[in-house]
Formats: structure tokens, sequence, C-alpha cells
């Protein structure tokens, strides 16, 4: 069975007919070519897959492509602008956050959104709100530092 | 060994990655992003036994079902003359005789050994319809009895997973003097006893097992797009189970979403699938789902031990008996028994003197999935049964731990040191690595802030470790090519192979520091069997100390071609040439390499290094906390200092460490591959394996110390990837064991699980009650 879909996929417009089964990553990955979002887990616990759907962070192995009907995915390539990196990418760059990189578009895109959101963070705060995302490489301390120096950048700019 | 060369190839500094900009963005290159085109998908079916005698497959339904192209059997597989998968000859069964493991079959075709073999392989147009196809294959199995754990597969009775394997044991190895050895335990003035599991454990790299095998229509050859550690090995072992030649495989990795040694050996499902891509003239892709992964990764560790350390009045130690039952699962996996007999037991010894020691090895079969390399590979199980019995002889002996340690240290004086194992340490400064490592944790501190706990009602503890580990592993070379061109690119191509540690930026920035020029004229090639002739791969800790010595010298030949260029040039004598900042200068006159290699056109040359054993070793301290309602354990303070010689990339040796301790810790705490006693796998996914998550890892206060730098290699480095695997594991396990001393507990297996420390608060062994009325 299909269902017809119109997905904004990091500014640009995708309709077309999916399965009704077909999770948002899978047409992301499938449909708009997005291939820098990536499963670790299938079960909801890695987070690798982790978007923004209409500006909040979701793991996108956990929804439907019908559900996503009418909303406006941000992922890992539509981070970037033509200025260069986004700071949160700048950030895990400057403080080596990453290693194999398996991890890290999920994990950014869930940095994102939590500096977004939260105007006063802290380590231990930083570390309970990405306890979604599994990183195997790091031992997770160089990333705090990452999302503490754009958090704090993004306290600049504002 | 020369401080020259370390300088002028940038030691110390730390060049950004030039991995990261595509990593960040969405670009990188693993093996589901790359653009095979046309490819056709496949679906494993796996044994749901442990242990059982296939008495039919069925696959009649299934190759009927909507959009299935193929379905093999290993009856296929084996009527077309496709072999084992291989194994690591390196010891004989306890009768003397040669290994004789079961042969592992690509697919299983008349008996499964463990639940998740897999039995047959669907190939199909999408992968959902190779996954539905599978539920149409029957399987009529005929269950047999099954064993789990290694020390029960040694009873009399156990059931038997293979016929060459007696009493379930495969290979066999022993070191030391049995007869000196007893003799000192006869008359030691105290003998610390110790049963102990190293338990099992999964790599669960983020990114799973991922392959496309492709039919090169061209050239009649197949290609292989894999993670794999090793690209070179991986082929000259799978073109043997295929029975071709080596030039008719080519091996292409690009990104690997991390490795950790379980992506080093090869695996049955790359060759069945890519005998279904020259059976089909296809490309196919597959990809393990994370159940698959934990049911099929090779996994690491799982020894149980019974270990022995026999002291004198003064804590002396005289001498240490081992009894080790190590697991490797149902087959062997082609490093499986190496992890077992030999690079563990080349540090059985330790950073200690140990006049005499008796060490028998017994590698297991069990109704399990095979096991492999995994970060530390042997080594984090012989450190572990050295620092528990040096923690519980303390206990036994009313010792400081730390004195306990100091006294039986091999001094400075002793280096190079002929150990036990018979390996030599070559450098190191062990009692300096303790002092150094007590003053970063601020030991002197500890008992005002187990005090503080105390006062807010909190159980606290210390632990110690000190660690030595072993890098290189079998075939100790590397050689490395370097193509100069005239337009000023330069090509480096090794056989080792990025994982994601960042080697790639390390050998470029010390080509580009050595020359004199930007990084971005450097490009590493890695990963393809085609372009890089030889090589050996990334593993034991190597790539730089071997691989980046390898790139010193091709780097050195380098320079030297283009001296004497510029010589000519220049009209100059070679000698008197100044090569600084990219320009060769003598008098008044210079060139630029860049002008250099324009006028006079490409350059290329290669470099070797071949290395011994090289040991690396270190002092790690944690401070444990534990909630004495809820037996939750929280590392209030982790500290350290490795010795890994000569520090090339700052950041990226301490993202190594980082990276390492915290799988340690997680060994120690929290993970744990766990099978019930029918054989089933019930750690099967992230719910159920518990990799530690950001919330509960520590910030870690690790330095290091670069007195030691290594003598056999031109760089002076020893190889940084996996000591925190090592050291970690004793220093928590000690710290939590002394926040329950008061409870009579001497020992817990980890993981140190918070129901596992609240039971033992609650009701203490009958060995500790003994204890305690003692």
């Amino acid at each position: 069975m299909k269902t017809a879909v119109s997905i904004i996929v990091n500014d640009r417009r995708c309709e077309t007919e999916v399965p009704t089964t077909m999770l948002l990553v899978d047409f992301l990955r499938e449909v708009a070519g997005s291939k820098g979002t990536v499963v670790g887990c299938d079960t909801g616990q890695c987070g690798c897959c982790t978007v923004h759907v209409d500006g909040d962070a979701v793991k996108s192995c956990t929804m439907l492509t019908a559900q996503a009907d009418g909303a406006s995915i941000l992922t890992i390539e539509g981070l970037a602008s033509a200025d260069g990196m986004h700071p949160m990418q700048r950030a895990f760059h400057e403080h080596h956050a990453l290693q194999c990189g398996y991890c890290t578009a999920g994990i950014v895109m869930n940095a994102v959104d939590i500096v977004t959101k939260h105007h006063e963070l802290d380590e231990r705060t930083i570390r309970r709100l990405i306890e979604g995302n599994l990183c195997r490489c790091t031992g997770y301390s160089n990333i705090v530092d990452a999302i503490l120096e754009a958090a704090r950048e993004a306290k600049r700019g504002a | 060994m020369d401080a020259e060369i370390a300088r002028a190839v940038g030691a110390g500094s730390s060049a950004p990655r030039i991995e990261d900009a595509r990593l960040l963005t969405g670009k990188a290159r693993y093996v589901e992003n790359l653009d095979v085109s046309g490819c056709l998908f496949a679906a494993f079916l796996r044994s749901t036994h442990a242990h059982a005698c296939i008495k039919s497959i069925d696959t009649t339904r299934a190759v009927a079902a909507p959009g299935v192209v193929a379905v093999f059997t290993g009856v296929d597989l084996l009527e077309a003359g496709v072999g084992p998968l291989p194994f690591h000859e390196v010891v004989q069964r306890e009768d003397g005789g040669p290994m004789q493991p079961p042969a592992r079959l690509a697919l299983a075709s008349d008996r499964v050994r463990f639940s998740g073999e897999a039995i047959a392989l669907v190939i199909a147009q999408t992968r959902r319809a190779a996954l539905d196809a599978l539920e149409h294959i029957q399987v009529d199995y005929d269950p047999l009895p099954v064993v789990v754990r290694a020390r029960m597969a040694h009873a009399e009775d156990a059931p038997l997973v293979a016929d060459g394997a007696p009493r379930n044991v495969v290979g066999f190895m022993r070191i030391g003097d049995k007869a000196k050895t007893d003799a000192v335990f006869a008359r030691a003035a105290h003998v610390t006893r110790l049963s102990l599991t190293n338990q099992r454990l999964s790599a669960s790299p983020m990114e799973t097992r991922s392959v496309i095998a492709s039919w090169d229509r061209d050239r009649n050859r197949l290609t292989l797009f894999a993670g794999n550690q090793a690209p070179h090995m991986a082929r000259e072992q799978i073109a043997r189970c295929l029975g071709i030649p080596n030039d008719d495989l080519r091996i292409v990795v690009g990104d690997i979403g991390g490795g950790f040694g379980m992506k080093l050996v090869p695996y049955p499902e790359e060759v069945a699938l890519l005998f279904a891509a020259r059976s089909l003239k296809a490309s196919i892709r597959w990809k393990a789902d994370r159940t698959e992964s934990f049911l099929s990764d090779t996994h690491g560790r799982d020894h149980d031990t019974d270990a022995e350390m026999a002291f004198d009045r003064e804590g002396r130690i005289l001498g240490v008996r081992m009894r080790v039952w190590a697991n490797m699962g149902a087959y062997l996996s082609f490093f499986g028994i190496t992890v077992a007999t030999g690079s563990g037991n080349r540090v059985v010894s330790g950073v200690y003197r140990i006049p005499t020691l008796d060490v028998e090895v017994r590698a297991m079969l069990t109704n399990t999935a095979p096991v492999g390399p995994y970060r530390g590979a042997g080594r984090p199980e012989a450190i572990y049964r050295l620092e528990r019995l040096l923690d519980v002889g303390a206990a036994e002996l009313g010792m400081d731990p730390v004195t306990l340690r100091r006294i039986n240290l091999i001094t400075p004086d002793a280096i190079p040191y002929l150990a036990n194992s018979g390996q030599i340490y070559e450098s190191g400064n062990f009692p300096r690595i303790l002092d150094q490592a007590l003053a970063v944790a601020d030991w002197a501190g500890f008992d005002a802030r187990r005090e503080a706990a105390r006062a807010r009602g909190q159980l606290y503890g210390g632990g110690i470790c000190c660690h030595i580990d072993t890098t290189s592993g079998i075939r100790p070379f590397e050689q490395v090519g370097i193509v100069a061109n005239a337009l000023g690119r330069i090509d480096v191509f090794s056989g080792t192979q990025a994982m994601g540690q960042g080697i790639a930026t390390v050998y470029a920035s010390m080509v580009a520091t050595r020359l004199g020029i930007p990084i971005d004229h450097i490009n590493i090639v890695q990963g393809d069997t085609d372009r890089v002739p030889d090589g050996v791969g990334s593993y034991g800790s190597r790539s730089l100390f071997i691989g980046g010595s390898a790139v010193v010298q091709a780097t050195e030949a380098l320079v030297d071609v283009l001296r004497q260029r510029a010589a000519a040039v220049l009209a100059s004598n070679s000698g008197d040439l100044i090569f600084e900042a990219g320009r060769f200068a003598v008098a008044d006159r210079s060139i630029g390499i860049f002008e250099l290699l324009a006028r006079t056109g490409g350059v290329e040359a290669q470099g070797r290094h071949e290395s011994k054993f090289v040991f690396p070793n270190g002092c790690y301290v944690c401070e444990a906390e534990i909630d004495p309602e809820t037996g939750v354990v929280t590392i209030a303070r982790f500290s350290g200092v490795d010795d890994v010689g000569t520090v090339i990339h700052p950041m990226i040796v301490h993202g190594q460490v980082q990276g390492s301790i915290a799988q340690g810790i997680a060994q120690a705490l929290y993970e744990e591959v766990v099978y019930d006693d029918e054989g089933q796998l019930l750690s099967a996914s992230f719910m159920d394996y518990a990799l530690p998550r950001a919330d509960v890892l520590p910030r870690l206060s690790v330095e290091t110390d670069e007195t030691s730098i290594c003598p056999t290699n031109p760089l002076g480095a020893k190889g940084a990837g996996e000591a925190g695997c090592l050291g970690a594991p004793p220093a928590v396990v000690g710290a939590v064991m002394d926040a329950l001393a008061k409870f009579g507990v001497r020992h817990l297996d980890m993981p140190l699980t918070p129901e596992k420390i609240w039971r033992a608060m609650r009701t203490p062994t009958p060995a500790c009650r003994a204890e305690m009325r003692s």
C-alpha cells in the first residue's frame, strides 16, 4: 500500500508516493538521497538517525514517512550554510568530538536542538540531554566540550 | 629513538583532522553510502538452535516468493568447491597433535553449532523481499545438547561441539615452569587464590558490518566493498576460501564506522555474498541489523580463570599459577585462538618481577558465536587477573595495594627486561609512572574524599592498576610508497587502515611537516588492494609505530632523491644542501620542492619498517562511589598516566586513550554478552547490551609521559589505541571492591551491576562469612 507525501528536505520539496510502512530514515536515505543520516540499531536506541522534523530533533527510525507528510526536515547535509560549517560542526571539529563519524550526524543534530532550546547549559545537563545518542569511540567528554563551546558561541551571537 | 626525526615530522603538534570535513557534513564513504548501481539485496537465514543437526532445508517456497532472485544453501557452496574459512594455526591440541576445529563453512550445511549461524542466503530485488522470503525457508532441525560456558565445556560429561576437540579443548598452550612453580607455592608464606571470569563482550561499533559483493563484468573478477581493518590479509583469506587467485579479488574499504578489532577478520557472510555475486554475475548489498550483529560478529574476551599468586612474608611475589579456559565459541575465527594463546601471554607477568610461573591455557569450543580480537585482545584478560590477585592479596596480607605493587615492580635498571613470556620489555620506567599517576590522581587526598563521601552516606573506594600492553601483532611490518607528481601532489600508499582513529591525518601531517609543504598537497591512499600493492592492516595499535615508521622511511627516501636532483639543479654537492621549510638551499641559491618537481618531473620512493613487539604501559587510579540503597556505582575520579612513547599527534592520542578507557569502564560496570543455558542470546539489542551513555561516563584526567621513548622505531612511538581497555577494568573493579570491603566482599565478576552489588551488600558469600569469622 502506498501513501502520497509532500515533505521538504533541506529546503527542497519532495512530492512522491511511498510505501505506508516506510520509515522516515529510509525515505531520507533512499528517496531523498540524504545519506548522511545512518541507522545504527533499528530499535530507537542509538540516535545515529537523528534529524530535525519541524525544528525538533527526532530519531528518524522511530517515525513513519507518512507521519512526516507536510513537515520540513533538516538533515546533516542541510546544516552548513554558504559561509561554511555550522558552529556546532566547527566545534565538533575543533574539540575532536568525533572519530569514526558514524554517530556524529545524529549527535550534531541533537546538539543543535539542545543549544537552540536551552539557554543555560552545564556539563551535567548536556550529558543528560545527549544520553539518547550512543558513541562508541570518544567516551563523550570531547562531545560535551564541543557542545559547551557551541552553546557559548550561540549565547554570544544571541 | 631519534628525537630529530620525531621533531622533523612535527611530533607534539596536533594538525586538524582531514577526515572531519566529510564526516561532519554527511559525506562519509561508509559502505552503505557507496553508489554501486543495480544492486540486489541479501538476507541471511540464521539458526534458531544453538546446536543441532540439519536434517533438511526446503527453499522451494522462498525461491518462488515475490522479488526473489536466488536462494543459496551450504550445499550449493560445497558443490562449487568453496572451502571453510581459515584459522590461525598457532598452537597444538593438548595431546600434541594438530588442531582440528570444526570446518567453518560460509553457510552451515549439515550441523549448526551456535544460535545465529548462517544457514541460507536469499538474494532479492529489494531488502524487504529478501527478508520476507526468509520466512518461507523450512529447516528441519534435530537439536543436540548445548554447552555455553568455557569451564563447563571442559567437564567430562559436557556435550561435544566437534569431534576433533576432546573434552572441547581445541588448542592448548603452556608457559612457565610447573615443577619450579609447585616448589615455590609449597614454601610460600601466603597464597592468594581467586576464580574469576572475564566476561564476553561485543565490540559494537556504531556501524554494523556492511558489505557490497560485486562481479566486475569487464575484468571477470570480484570486488568486495567492506569495512575491513586489514584488506590485504582479508583478500588472501577470502580468495583461498573461494579457490581463486588473490588478483581475482579486489577489496575496497571506504570509511569504517568503528572497528575495534571486530572488523579485522573475514566473515562467512562475505564469502557467501561473493559466491552469490559470482554465480549471478551481479552486485549484492547486505548490512547486518543490530541483532544480527550481536548474533554473528565475533565477540571478545570470555575467559574463565583459576588464578593463584604466592607471596613471601614481605609481600614479594614468588610465583603465579593460572589455569585459563578461553571460550572460542563454536568455531575458530581467524584470530580467535591467537588472542587466547598469543597476545595476552606476552604480558602474562605484567610489570612485575615474577620469579616463576605456570600458566595453562585451554581454548574451549562452546555453542556460542566465535570469539575474536576486540580492543586489547588478550591483554585485558592477562592484566585483569594479575591486578585482581594483587588487590585480593593485599587485603589478605594486610598491605596497602599501592605498596604491594610498588615492591614488586620491575625497576628501571632492569630494562631492557626479559619477561617470563620470553618477550623483552624494550623501555619503560614503571615506578615513575606509578608515582606520576598517584600525583595526577591526588592520591594523598583520597582519605579526605572518602570521609566526605561517607558523611553523605555513600560508600567510597579507590583502585589502582599498573598495566602493560604489547603492540604489533603478527606480521610485524608495513611498507609505504610515496609518489610525488610534477604538479606537486603527493600520494602516500599504506596497507594500514583508517577506521576513525585519524591515522590519515597523522601520516599526512608527518609528511607535510617533514617536506615543509601545506598538508592539502598530501593524499593518503588506503583501503584498496588494487591501489595499495601490499600491506598488513590496522590492529594491535600498530598503525603509527610500524605504519608511521614506514612513512618516515619512505619520506626520507623521497627527500634523498629530491636532494640529488636539487644538487644537480643548483650545481652543488648534495651533501652541502640544507633542506628547510620545503626548500633546498646552498649559499645564496635555493629551490622549493614544487618548483623542483615541476622542473624535474615526478618521484617515487619506498619505505618499510619491521618491528618487534613493543610494550606501552601506564597506571590508572579510579575512585568510585556507591549508593548503598541502590548499588549504583558512580565513578568519582579517573586519573592516570600512559607511556605510549613519543606522542606524535597529542589530540589523536588522547582521543584514543579516552575512547579505550570508556570501553574499559564499560566492561567493568555495564557490558556483558549473555547466553542462556540453551545457547540463546539474551543480549541481542542495545536494550539489553548496556553500551555506556554520556550520563554515566566520567571526565578523565589522564596524561602521557614521554621520558621512555621506544628505541626500536625511528619515531620512538609505542602505540596508543588499546591501553584503556587493559587498565580501566582492574582500576574500577578495585575501587568498587575497596568500597565494599566492609561487607566482606572479596571479589565480584564484571560487570558490576547495581543488582550484583546490592545483593553482595546484603548476602555475603559463604566464603566471605568464613573469612569474617576467622
